[in-house]
């Protein structure tokens, strides 16, 4: 359902999604924080940038599921992260939702 | 999915300092460090000495690097003295990115392992 909050997507897709998000490239979670912040609903301030990309110190941590998460919080639904992935060109990402 | 271990994270933020080296060299200054790292019991006073000695920023910065690597959490707590110095915090991004970058290397090599 197009509708439903992206905290609410099932683990294993949201593991492929985050899996997918966390490559260093110029399609990754990154360049998908700049994009949702140019909606004000979902905004990323500098420092929740910084926590994100901190997470990658621990072995269990993914920057992309703490970005995630806070979009989640401001009510993120499946459409609007599809339309987001959409615009940063990350087929992949938009694939591992399709699969819902 | 392959888990990466406490150890391999080590190595991995060791690796990726390694590769930033020239770069960390070039920003970070070593002495400013030598507080926050010594409260947090990565370096000693000897080491800061062992330092200071050190000709150059460089070169000071070069050493301290060779200290922060013995620990594991050498790395962690020198991002968070960069956090507590409120300047400079876009070297943060530009290590945690060398970390996943590394990082995802060793993930997909681990994948390639485990499907051999």
């Amino acid at each position: 359902h197009s509708l439903l909050n992206i905290n609410d997507l099932r683990e294993p897709i949201l593991k492929k999604l985050c899996e997918v998000l966390d490559k260093t490239n110029n399609k990754g979670w990154r360049k998908l924080a700049e994009v949702v912040s140019d909606d004000r609903r979902f905004k990323v301030s500098g420092d929740e940038m910084e926590k994100c990309s901190l997470k990658v110190l621990d072995p269990e941590g993914s920057p992309s599921r703490s970005l995630l998460w806070l979009m989640g919080e401001r009510g993120c639904s499946v459409r609007n992260l599809t339309d987001f992935l959409h615009k940063i060109g990350n087929v992949e990402a938009v694939q591992c939702l399709k699969t819902q | 999915l392959p888990q990466l271990t406490e150890d391999e994270m080590a190595d991995i933020k060791k690796e990726a300092v390694e590769r930033l080296r020239p770069y960390l060299c070039d920003k970070i200054i070593a002495e400013r460090h030598f507080d926050y790292l010594r409260a947090k019991r990565i370096l000693t006073r000897e080491d800061t000495e062992e330092i200071s000695c050190r000709t150059s920023n460089k070169k000071k910065t070069g050493k301290m690097l060779d200290y922060l690597a013995e620990n594991p959490r050498g790395l962690d707590v020198l991002i968070e003295s960069i956090q507590h110095g409120k300047i400079q915090r876009f070297i943060i991004e530009k290590i945690t990115d060398e970390v996943q970058k590394v990082r995802n290397e060793r993930l997909e090599a681990l994948k390639a392992g485990a499907s051999c």
